[in-house]
């Protein structure tokens, strides 16, 4: 075959595995060759690494050029048995076509993870583009197998409880004592920085022998968007399944972002969003609050970034206020907890003397010692409430 | 961007056309690379891409600078010079990013201990992705210029090099020595290795979606968190599933980079050879992340001086690498921990292997049970170490350990059968023997554009329905 200038295939034959020819870029070759004999490699000098018995690699032994140290890199290039290439064009037919069917087939799961995005206009973009794609599915009926996998395994709608079931249920009593035998049922919910908190909440809980958490969190999450995920719905019925004593809130960290409300997307911030923001807020407080129950709102701490932190901010004094007007319902404030001597944001925050590292990388989320940090604070509040002893014993006053 | 997302099938098909089309003005070609990776790598943060292109301007200096004092009379001392500016640069820049705070928390406690507390600034600088991967190709690069063993290639074939999507994130670790070649001619398009892509994508998109992200969402994440709320039978099933997941996850990223690399017309080198059949600590090495492993042994354990110093200069060589090997992997004591029990595991097998050899006794293994109990050893170790690795803290990893004996009593619910099933496949998929999956590649090759796009609409179409919703990020984007 004459060369006609390429370098994977044309001209070349391809790496088979026969001696003559390796396959590997000629550079790497002589590279290896070159280190091999500078540094006096002996049989045992890479014992290390050399493919051992069983070892399957894609590259057999006899391929390497004699003087080659065995297994000193891993093959760069190998086939079995040998085949033809596709053509570029035929590839790029198979990617647009594999693509748009599987687009077809799984129209409205992709629909789902788009409406999940933030509102706005890539969003619109996004949704304007995938209409034709699932209209044409629902018409050819392309959107049935997926509506059969999601039903075989179960993830169709589940029936969800209702606000007067949970009035119906055995009222929680507070206080009440809080006892091994009868331990403070906690509910631990919210977004993902109630996955670091939550678990050092839970853990920390736990060891007091006093209380039996569950943790639910569920990422970018939050109370602006009920269409990604409706946490005051999830709220009933888990107060229905688990009958908590009491539940501790974290949410606002994916909240900073418009709202829709009535057809008309509210900015972020403004006064309509505030109001309506507000009234979710009170809303889950209210289901939270249900039969007497207790609830602990815990307001975010400082955050690194000047314009997020504002948000995060006048959320939190939306929480402190609806707490004001909702009995049973404490408002536990972290901001200045996790903030340093002079008030401002820090990675690191004194632990025991020590500076010790609180925050993630993104300037939101918290590390496990800032998880623990925040739990430890939050689970005081609790045993205040409940009237046990911070050292996680019951109280005389509590013990029957 | 990450690969299992509409985003980058949508950037992929458009560099992919472009790619194809541009190849025969090879020039224009690398201009389109490199521009198609920063987009990629700017994704995250635009100002990751500054940091690849001062690497990219520093290392071709650095490169040039010693082939140049290497070319004349008495220059090995000016080489030598400006191999050391280049590693230092290099190490200088991943320290900033990675253990500057780490190092300075460290320091601090020592001399709080002694009673002269000296606090350092601590500066949480935002970590360029995957920069480690980014550190290991450049040294590579000056490091074998310097050997003699690479010339210093051309500036834009070094950025091309430097930047090149596929592997920027999470390697493999391509060298120098064997990805610039590539660049010297035209990839043909009539050769696209299409059956071996394919598979290599689809099947790390099902590792990753389909096993790992189940198993960190239905099992590990919990019992890593909360362990006290585990039982024993449940943190045994999450150790278990944590090895899995990180496999199913890692060696996913590297399979689709190697077959979207494959799409453009370049090889990679493989990175993943069925790590859990491994019988010895050794041989996992030799199957588990090899580009890191190899390059660990040709950088640091042979310039230590390997195993041509003795016997214990051998051991102390291999824990050596293992520490620094863990301590790549992240500013934290658990990953030293980690790397020091492969470190120790490794030259305690040596031990016991040439103590074996010196009474004339041969290696173990020789029936098909022992051969059985070696691989469920080497599983137990290398799982245990990986509590470390996965773990916050040391005391956290023991703690969780601890639960395997402190949770006895109730079985709990977590451990359910989609939980077990997907732990055993993803260990029995590595038992599948390579030219069955040869074969597949095979058919997948010869079944033409219509098949494919038929294998491609259905096996997308099933993983993203079967996978939960959202993409989870790959867990070493952040080494």
């Amino acid at each position: 075959m004459p060369d006609d200038g390429y370098e994977n295939g044309g001209g070349r034959r391809p790496f088979d595995g026969r001696p003559e020819d390796t396959g590997h870029p000629p550079g790497l070759r002589d590279a290896t060759r070159r280190f091999a004999a500078a540094d006096g490699v002996d049989d045992e000098w890479d014992e290390w690494l050399e493919p051992g018995e069983g070892a399957q690699s894609r590259a057999p032994r006899a391929a390497r050029g004699p003087g080659e140290s065995g297994g000193s890199r891993p093959p760069v290039q190998g086939k079995g048995p040998r085949r033809r290439g596709a053509s570029a064009g035929a590839v790029l037919a198979a990617m647009l076509i594999g693509f748009f069917v599987a687009g077809l087939l799984d129209a409205k799961g992709i629909e789902t993870d788009v409406k999940a995005k933030p509102l706005g206009t890539w969003r619109s973009i996004e949704l304007a583009l995938l209409k034709p794609m699932t209209t044409l599915s629902g018409v050819l009926r392309l959107d049935r197998p997926a509506e059969a996998l999601n039903a075989m395994l179960g993830r169709g709608e589940s029936p969800h409880h209702s606000l007067a079931e949970v009035k119906n249920k055995a009222k929680p009593k507070w206080p009440r004592a809080i006892t091994r035998a009868h331990p403070l049922r906690l509910y631990i919910v919210g977004d993902s920085m109630a996955q670091v908190f939550g678990s050092s909440l839970e853990n920390l809980a736990e060891d007091t022998h006093l209380v039996k958490a569950k943790l639910e969190y569920k990422i970018s999450s939050g109370l602006s968007r009920p269409d990604y995920f409706d946490w005051p719905q999830r709220l009933i019925d888990q107060l229905v399944e688990y009958a908590p004593d009491a539940t501790a809130v974290l949410f606002g960290a994916n909240d900073g972002q418009n709202i829709s409300y009535k057809g008309k997307a509210l900015e972020v911030g403004s006064k309509a969003w505030q109001e309506v923001y507000q009234k979710r807020v009170g809303r889950a407080m209210r289901i939270l609050t249900r039969g007497g129950r207790r609830v602990y709102w815990v307001g975010n701490p400082i955050m690194r970034d000047a314009g997020y932190r504002d948000r995060i901010a006048m959320m939190d004094h939306i929480y402190e206020a609806e707490a004001a007007k909702h009995p049973g319902v404490t408002y536990v404030n972290t901001w200045h907890l996790m903030a340093n001597e002079k008030g401002s944001y820090a990675e690191y925050l004194s632990a025991g003397g020590d500076p010790v590292l609180m925050r993630a990388p993104d300037g939101i989320h918290l590390t496990r010692a800032g998880g623990d940090r925040m739990a430890q604070n939050v689970l005081d509040v609790i045993e205040k409430d409940w009237g046990t002893a911070a050292t996680g014993s019951p109280s005389p006053a509590a013990v029957p | 961007m990450i690969f299992p997302t509409i985003t980058f099938a949508v950037f992929f098909l458009v560099v992919y056309v472009a790619n194809w089309l541009l190849m025969p003005r090879l020039r224009l070609w690398k201009w389109l690379i490199i521009g198609a990776s920063y987009v990629f790598y700017g994704w995250w943060d635009w100002w990751f891409v500054l940091v690849l292109v001062v690497a990219t301007l520093l290392n071709q200096l650095v490169g040039t600078q010693i082939a140049r004092a290497r070319g004349r009379r008495g220059g090995a001392g000016v080489a030598r010079n400006w191999l050391i500016v280049g590693v230092v640069v290099n190490l200088g820049a991943l320290g900033c990013f990675k253990y500057f705070d780490f190092f300075a928390v460290s320091l601090d406690d020592v001399l709080s201990s002694l009673g002269l507390g000296a606090p350092l600034p601590l500066l949480q600088i935002v970590l360029p992705v995957g920069i480690s991967f980014l550190v290991f190709r450049m040294l590579s690069y000056v490091i074998d210029i310097y050997r003699g063993e690479l010339d210093p290639a051309p500036a834009l074939d070094f950025a091309v090099y430097t930047a090149f999507f596929p592997y920027l994130l999470a390697g493999p670790i391509a060298r120098a020595g064997e990805f610039l070649p590539q660049l010297t001619m035209p990839r043909d398009p009539h050769r696209v290795d299409a059956g071996r892509a394919f598979t290599l994508i689809l099947g790390g998109l099902a590792k990753k979606i389909l096993i790992a992200d189940y198993l960190a969402t239905n099992l590990v994440n919990g019992v890593f968190a909360s362990p006290q709320s585990y039982s024993s039978w449940e943190t045994l099933w999450g150790i278990c599933a944590y090895s899995v997941q990180i496999y199913c996850d890692f060696s996913a990223y590297s399979d689709i980079a190697i077959g979207v690399s494959l799409l453009l017309g370049f090889e990679l080198p493989e990175n993943f050879n069925a790590p859990y059949t491994a019988r010895s600590i050794q041989d996992f090495w030799r199957r588990w992340h090899i580009t890191l492993s190899s390059w660990l042994r040709d950088y640091l354990y042979i310039p230590l001086g390997g195993n041509r110093k003795g016997r214990g200069r051998t051991y102390v060589n291999l824990i050596l690498t293992f520490l620094l090997g863990g301590l790549w992997h992240g500013a934290g004591w658990p990953f030293v921990f980690w790397g020091g029990m492969h470190g120790v595991g490794l030259a305690l097998e040596r031990a016991r292997s040439e103590a074996r050899r010196a009474r004339g006794l041969p290696e173990p293994g020789a029936t098909a049970g022992a051969r059985v109990l070696q691989r469920l050893a080497v599983f137990a170790f290398v799982s245990v170490a990986w509590v470390f690795f996965r773990s916050d803290s040391i005391g956290a990893a023991f703690s969780l350990l601890w639960r395997l004996v402190a949770g006895l009593g109730s079985i709990g619910s977590a451990v359910t059968w989609p939980v077990v099933g997907l732990v055993v496949l993803g260990i029995a998929i590595q038992y599948i023997p390579r030219r069955f999956m040869e074969r597949l590649e095979a058919v997948l090759a010869g079944i033409g554009w219509a098949g494919q796009a038929a294998v491609l609409a259905i096996a997308l179409f099933l993983i993203d329905t079967l996978g939960a919703q959202g993409a989870a990020e790959f867990l070493y984007f952040k080494f």
